[in-house]
């Protein structure tokens, strides 16, 4: 069964605390979330685009992002899948992102 | 598709070579503001070969071995070919660095010798081991083309080195001394230094400013008019001084499209840029001046211009190695050490508890400091070379002295994180109030 009270917006508050170390704004606010799944037996699968396929962190994000989500009441577990295709794009920054990036 | 990252740490290999290089820095700057002749004087005696190689290989090289080792490797989108080659070539600069300066300053050839063998045999490592990196499997990036044309330069560089060195010796017929310092240090600072930064800038630059390349035609461009004007300015300065104004020409244009590229990635960008961007960015406004003192050089030396006043020999050497190169390495320097040691200490713990940003490890105001210091004492130490005004040049070696303490000063702020890590608990999680916000 799955945990009623997990959807999307619980997965992505959580990985709001991940920040990208360089740019100090957190992954969900600089779009690099795409897409969030959740199957009926609480397996969740997020799929994550990095900002630049020369980002030297894919491995840590991938394996964080991977933590975080399963440390979440009722996620049996966690698969991150990192694509490339379509590629990052700035417009995917959230207005909230885009107004830190501005001010900061 | 899923693909693994190239770039493990390499902290421990490019870290001693960022220390070594910023400590020849400081060293360089203090001798300057003792002895500003070293940039308004003859060129051709013991102490300013001797300091151009302190900067030259004790700060610039170790710098750029440094980044390659952690960057290229990045930049590539392929894994370091060999650590233990890196190591070795660290252990040999160490050591070589410091002994050819010293055989320089004594004039004592055979010891330049010896310290120069250490130094060629870690080059050797390096070019083996950074061509290698780029060849496994080749892909035809601005930067990837442009690292291999500056490592060919590089190459021709220690050719000329050591022609120079084996006439010293008494090994091959002399040549004269002055024409063939004049090619290899356009080879290094020209050939090496700045295209090496250009074609770096074209992966870094847009990947901190979080746009794409605007435009690779352009990019590449610039490397394709820099190797031009590579190509062309040995033969040209050895036999052929009629060509030397073409040679300096198509290294301008080249000098040029990367200026336009990098100014094109800062207006794209939807990031409003921090102290350490604005500090590599102030690199670019001493390209045009660079530019216009490598035309009216080589105009010189073809014998179509007069005489100036201006010192432009060093000059040129100034503003490349003080403004373009300085800005760049700092600015640059600013955001990786701290990477490094975010990588090192925090990456292994993402998802386990909250870790500091990389703005966290520093102190923001002295870098956003930093980017009007070290650009203006750079602006200085060129205006007190064009006019021979010691008090000038002493100023802005000052200047630029104490930004460097104040750059260090932030860099051991960052390395303390190695020993004292701060980090926080994760909050606990509560699904209604994670809903509700």
């Amino acid at each position: 069964m799955s945990d009623n009270s997990l959807n999307d917006t619980v997965i992505l508050e959580r990985l709001r605390l991940m920040d990208d170390p360089e740019i100090g704004l957190n992954i969900v606010d600089l779009g690099m979330v795409r897409s969030i799944a959740i199957d009926e037996t609480s397996n969740v699968q997020v799929v994550i685009t990095p900002t630049s396929p020369n980002c030297p962190m894919h491995d840590q994000i991938v394996e964080g992002a991977r933590i975080m989500v399963e440390g979440l009441p009722g996620v049996k577990s966690a698969d991150i899948i990192m694509t490339f295709d379509p590629p990052w794009t700035p417009e995917w920054i959230t207005p909230a992102g885009r107004k830190f990036l501005e001010n900061r | 598709m899923s693909k693994s990252s190239p770039a493990p740490s390499q902290i421990w290999i490019a870290l001693p070579f960022f220390l070594f290089g910023f400590l020849h820095l400081a060293g360089a700057l203090a001798w300057l503001a003792i002895d500003p002749s070293l940039l308004t004087g003859t060129f051709y005696r013991p102490a300013v070969i001797a300091f151009a190689h302190v900067i030259g290989l004790g700060f610039l090289m170790s710098l750029v071995a440094g980044s390659s080792y952690q960057l290229l490797p990045v930049a590539f989108e392929n894994p370091l070919f060999n650590r233990t080659m890196a190591k070795i070539h660290l252990g040999l600069h160490l050591g070589g660095v410091p002994t050819m300066v010293y055989g320089f300053l004594n004039w004592q050839i055979p010891i330049v010798a010896i310290g120069g063998t250490a130094v060629l045999g870690g080059f050797g490592l390096y070019l083996a081991n950074i061509t290698t990196t780029a060849l496994r499997p080749l892909r035809r990036t601005p930067t990837t083309i442009g690292v291999l044309v500056s490592l060919a330069s590089l190459t021709g560089a220690l050719g000329v080195a050591i022609w120079i060195l084996a006439s010293k010796l008494g090994a091959l017929p002399v040549h004269d001394p002055l024409t063939l310092l004049g090619a290899h240090t356009f080879l290094i600072l020209i050939g090496f230094f700045l295209l090496f930064l250009a074609a770096v800038s074209y992966t870094l630059l847009p990947m901190f400013l979080l746009v794409s390349l605007p435009n690779t035609k352009r990019a590449f461009g610039s490397i394709q008019y820099l190797a031009l004007g590579i190509t062309l300015f040995v033969p040209a300065q050895v036999a052929m001084p009629m060509l030397l104004p073409f040679a300096a020409l198509f290294a301008s244009i080249g000098l040029g499209l990367y200026v336009a590229e990098n100014y094109a990635s800062i207006r794209l960008s939807p990031r409003r840029l921090d102290g350490a961007l604005r500090l590599y960015a102030a690199n670019l406004a001493f390209i045009l001046p660079l530019a216009i003192g490598l035309i009216l050089r080589a105009l010189q030396l073809a014998g179509h211009a007069p005489t100036l006043a201006l010192h432009l020999d060093t000059l040129i050497f100034t503003l490349a190695v003080f403004g373009t190169l300085a800005c760049a390495i700092l600015g640059m320097g600013a955001k990786i050490i701290p990477f490094l040691v975010w990588q090192h200490r925090f990456a292994p713990l993402l998802g386990r508890a909250l870790v500091p940003k990389l703005a966290d490890l520093v102190h923001v105001r002295l870098l956003n400091l930093l980017a009007w210091t070290v650009p203006s004492a750079a602006l200085a130490l060129a205006f007190g070379v064009a006019f021979k005004n010691d008090l000038i040049i002493r100023l802005g070696a000052l200047t630029f002295i104490a930004s460097v303490i104040a750059f260090q000063f932030n860099l051991f702020r960052a390395l303390t994180h190695l020993w004292r890590p701060a980090t926080k608990p994760l909050p606990t999680v509560n699904h209604c109030n994670a809903i509700q916000s």
